[in-house]
C-alpha cells in the first residue's frame, strides 16, 4: 500500500466501531425453520415426481397407496412447519425423517410399476438423520434398515411369499444408502468439530475484544485506531470527547483537516499534512508531540504519540494514535513562567539603580578603601544581575532561533577565547579542537550562548590544574559540540534530572560554586530549538562529557 | 535631549550620566509628560522607558515619530524578541536592555549618535 493511494483516500476522524457482519448460517436459524428446511427437499422432489408421473401415467396419481404417500409427505411438511420444536426435546424433530420413510414406502409401492427408482427418495431422510444429533451408528442402521423395510414391505405386511431373488434384489438400494449415511455422518462429525473450534475461537476473540474495550475505556488518554487508508476503526470514550472538543461549532463529523488543531503557540492552525492522524497514516511514528485542540477557554493541550500497526509480513495495517491531555501541566508551566518573568522584571528595576549608582560612586571614589568596598558591592550586584538574566531567559521559554548559514568552528573558537581569562584565573587548561569549515544553518548567538553555558559549567566544576576540552566536529548530517571536564561527575539519577530548570546536583549544592541551575536548561532549550539534542555521559569523581547535536541543515521550518 | 522614565532613581541616574556626556537634559516621568516636552522643544535624542504608568512606551514612540526625527532609544527590562521587533518597526533607533551600566550606556549612545 503506497502513500499515494492513501493520499487519495478521504480521511475520516470519526467513530466507526468494529462490527462483525451478520453471516447467514444454517445453525444460527431458529429450530422451526431448520426443521422445515430439512423437510423441503423431499417435499419439492416429490411434487416434481408427481408432475412427471401425471404426464407419463395420470391414472397412477389416483392410486390409493401413492395418494396416501403423497398426503403423508405434505402432512409431515405441514407438521415440520407448524410444531414449536424449540419447546420439545432435541431429538423430537427426528420423528419427521423416520415417518418420511413410511411415506416413501407408500409412494414406492404405489408407483413402482412406472418408476421403481422412487425408493431413492430415502436419500433425503438419511441425510437429515446424518446431520441431526442422533448417534452415527443409529443413522447408519436406519439408513440400511428403513429402505430394506420399504423393499420388503410386501413380505412383511402383505404376506407375499418371499423368493430368494425378491429378497436379494432390493438389497442394492439399502447398501448404497448405508454407504451414503456412513460418508455423511463422517463429514457431519468433522463439520461439527470445526464449528465447535470456530465457536471457541470466536468466544476467545470476543473475550479479547471485551478486554481491549475495557482497557481502552479505562485509560485516561484518548485512543484512536485507524486503518491503512486513514479511516477510524476504533475510538475510545475519551477520544470521542477530544474529537468533540476539536470539532468546530456547527460542523458535522468533519475530517481531521476540518478540526481545530493548533501548534504550541495555541493560535497557528497545524497544516493538514502535519496533523497527528495524517502523520501516523503516512507511516510516521512520534512521541509526546504537543497540539492544542479546540478554541477559546475550551482549548486543551494534547501530548500525542503514534505507533504503526504492522502485520506478520511487515505490511502496514494502520496506526494507533494516543492523545494525552496535558492542559493542566501546560497551564501550570505558563503560570510559573509568567511568575518568574514578572519577578525577574521587578528585580531588574532596582538592580539598574544599584549597578548604575555603584559605578558612578566608583568613578568618584578613587583608590582608597571605599573604592575596594564598592568593588565588592559591584561584583555581587553583577552576580545578582546574572542570576536575574538567567531567570528571565529561562522564563521566556519559547526561545526564538534565528538560524542562518554560518560556520560553527568560528563559534567554538570565539567561545573558547572568551572563556580563556576565567580558565587562566582558575588554573584550568582549556583545549579547543574544531574541525575547520563546520558549515550549517544555526543561530550563532544562541549556539554561542549554549557553548558558554557548557564551558562555564565545566570550568566551575573542575579542580585546579585539570583540563577542559572543547570539540566541534561533524557527525553525518549533524554538527556536534562536545565539552569534556575532569570535574565532580554525576550519578545516573543526577544525570536524569540535569536538564530540569533550577536543578543543581547534590555535590554542587554542597560546594561553594555559585549558580541557580538554569544554564543547562537554557542550553537544552537552544539545542531543541535547533531541532537537536543534548546528552551527558558522566561518572562521579571522574568527570562529564556534554554533547550537543544539531542538524547541519538547520531547524525544521 | 529628553528622558522619559517613571522610576525616580533610574531617571536620576540617566540625568547624571547624560549631563556628564554634555547633553542639556529635560525629563518626564509619564508618557504624556514626555510627549508635551518633545512638542515644546525639538529633541535630538530621547530615551524612552517601555513600561510607563500612563501609556505603553511603544505608543509614545509612535506618537513621537509623527513629529520628531531625532534618535529615540528604548530602555526596557523586558527583552522579548516580539517587543523589540515591534519597537524597531515603530521607528526606534535602538533598544537597550535594563539593567545597564553607565559606562556601557555612554558607549552605546555615542555609537547611536555616530560620535
Amino acid at each position: 500500500m503506497g502513500t499515494d493511494t492513501r493520499a487519495e483516500t478521504p480521511q475520516k476522524f470519526s467513530l466507526r466501531r468494529w462490527r462483525l457482519s451478520p453471516e447467514w448460517e444454517f445453525f444460527a436459524l431458529r429450530q422451526r425453520r431448520r426443521v422445515l428446511l430439512s423437510q423441503l427437499p423431499l417435499t419439492i422432489t416429490t411434487l416434481i415426481l408427481v408432475a412427471l408421473l401425471a404426464m407419463i401415467d395420470p391414472a397412477l396419481i389416483a392410486d390409493r397407496q401413492f395418494l396416501l404417500g403423497l398426503s403423508l409427505v405434505l402432512l409431515l411438511t405441514a407438521v415440520a412447519a407448524a410444531v414449536p420444536w424449540e419447546r420439545l426435546p432435541p431429538l423430537a424433530p427426528c420423528a419427521i425423517p423416520l415417518l418420511d420413510f413410511v411415506a416413501i414406502g407408500f409412494l414406492f409401492h404405489g408407483a413402482t410399476v412406472s418408476l421403481n427408482g422412487i425408493s431413492f427418495l430415502s436419500v433425503f431422510p438419511v441425510l437429515w438423520l446424518a446431520w441431526s444429533d442422533i448417534p452415527a451408528v443409529a443413522t447408519r442402521a436406519i439408513a440400511f434398515l428403513a429402505p430394506l423395510g420399504i423393499a420388503w414391505a410386501p413380505f412383511i405386511f402383505a404376506h407375499a411369499t418371499p423368493t430368494r431373488a425378491g429378497m436379494i434384489r432390493p438389497l442394492l438400494g439399502p447398501l448404497i444408502l448405508l454407504g451414503l449415511a456412513t460418508a455423511a455422518t463422517i463429514v457431519t462429525k468433522s463439520l461439527n468439530l470445526q464449528a465447535q473450534r470456530l465457536a471457541e475461537s470466536g468466544a476467545a476473540s470476543r473475550r479479547r475484544a471485551r478486554q481491549l474495550d475495557t482497557i481502552l475505556n479505562a485509560a485516561t488518554a484518548g485512543v484512536v485506531v485507524v486503518d491503512e487508508h486513514g479511516h477510524d476503526v476504533l475510538m475510545n470514550k475519551h477520544q470521542l470527547a477530544i474529537h468533540a472538543l476539536a470539532t468546530p461549532a456547527g460542523a458535522v463529523d468533519p475530517d481531521e483537516a476540518g478540526l481545530l488543531v493548533f501548534g504550541p503557540d495555541r493560535k497557528t492552525p497545524v497544516e493538514p499534512d502535519r496533523r497527528p492522524v495524517r502523520r501516523a497514516v503516512t507511516g510516521e511514528e512520534y512521541s509526546g508531540e504537543l497540539f492544542w485542540l479546540g478554541e477559546g477557554v475550551h482549548q486543551q493541550a494534547m501530548a500525542t504519540s503514534a505507533r504503526q500497526i504492522v502485520d506478520d509480513d511487515g505490511t502496514a495495517q494502520g496506526a494507533v494514535i494516543v492523545f494525552h491531555n496535558v492542559t493542566e501541566v501546560m497551564l501550570a508551566m505558563e503560570a510559573q513562567e509568567s511568575f518568574v518573568s514578572n519577578v525577574s522584571h521587578e528585580l531588574r528595576t532596582p538592580l539598574t539603580s544599584i549597578v548604575g549608582y555603584l559605578e558612578l560612586a566608583m568613578d568618584e571614589s578613587g583608590d582608597g578603601p571605599v573604592g575596594a568596598y564598592l568593588e565588592v558591592a559591584t561584583r555581587n550586584a553583577d552576580r545578582l544581575l546574572t542570576l536575574v538574566d538567567d531567570l528571565l531567559r529561562s522564563a521566556s521559554g519559547g526561545m526564538n532561533i534565528a538560524a542562518v548559514a554560518g560556520d560553527l568552528a568560528a563559534v567554538v573558537e570565539a567561545g573558547v577565547a572568551a572563556a580563556g581569562p576565567l580558565a587562566r584565573t582558575l588554573d584550568i587548561e582549556l583545549r579547543c579542537s574544531a574541525e575547520p569549515g563546520l558549515l550549517g544553518t544555526f543561530d550563532s548567538v544562541r549556539m554561542g550562548q549554549a557553548l558558554d553555558n557548557l564551558v562555564s559549567n565545566a570550568l566551575k566544576y573542575s579542580p585546579p590544574a585539570s583540563v577542559v576540552e572543547v570539540r566541534g566536529f561533524r557527525d553525518g548530517c549533524e554538527l556536534v559540540l562536545e565539552v569534556t571536564d575532569t570535574g565532580l561527575g554525576m550519578s545516573q539519577e543526577e544525570q536524569g534530572r540535569l536538564f530540569t530548570r533550577f536543578y543543581r546536583t547534590d555535590g554542587v549544592r554542597s560546594t561553594v560554586i555559585p549558580g541557580v541551575g538554569l544554564g543547562l536548561s537554557i542550553t537544552k532549550t537552544i539545542a531543541e530549538g535547533h531541532g537537536g539534542s543534548i546528552a551527558v555521559a558522566s561518572e562521579p569523581g571522574v568527570g562529564s562529557t556534554f554533547t550537543l547535536r544539531i542538524p547541519a541543515a538547520g531547524p525544521r521550518p | 535631549m529628553l528622558i522619559v522614565e517613571d522610576d525616580d532613581d533610574i531617571r536620576g541616574l540617566l540625568e547624571i550620566v547624560l549631563a556628564q556626556m554634555g547633553f542639556a537634559v529635560t525629563s518626564a516621568n509619564t508618557g504624556r509628560g514626555g510627549l508635551e516636552c518633545a512638542r515644546a522643544d525639538q529633541m535630538d535624542l530621547v530615551t524612552l522607558d517601555v513600561g510607563l504608568p500612563d501609556m505603553n512606551g511603544i505608543e509614545v514612540l509612535r506618537e513621537l515619530r509623527t513629529f520628531s526625527e531625532g534618535k529615540i532609544v528604548m530602555l526596557t527590562s523586558r527583552g522579548r524578541q516580539g517587543d523589540i521587533e515591534a519597537g524597531m518597526e515603530a521607528g526606534a533607533s535602538a533598544y537597550l536592555l535594563k539593567p545597564f551600566k553607565p559606562g556601557t550606556l555612554r558607549e552605546e549612545l555615542a555609537a547611536i549618535l555616530g560620535h
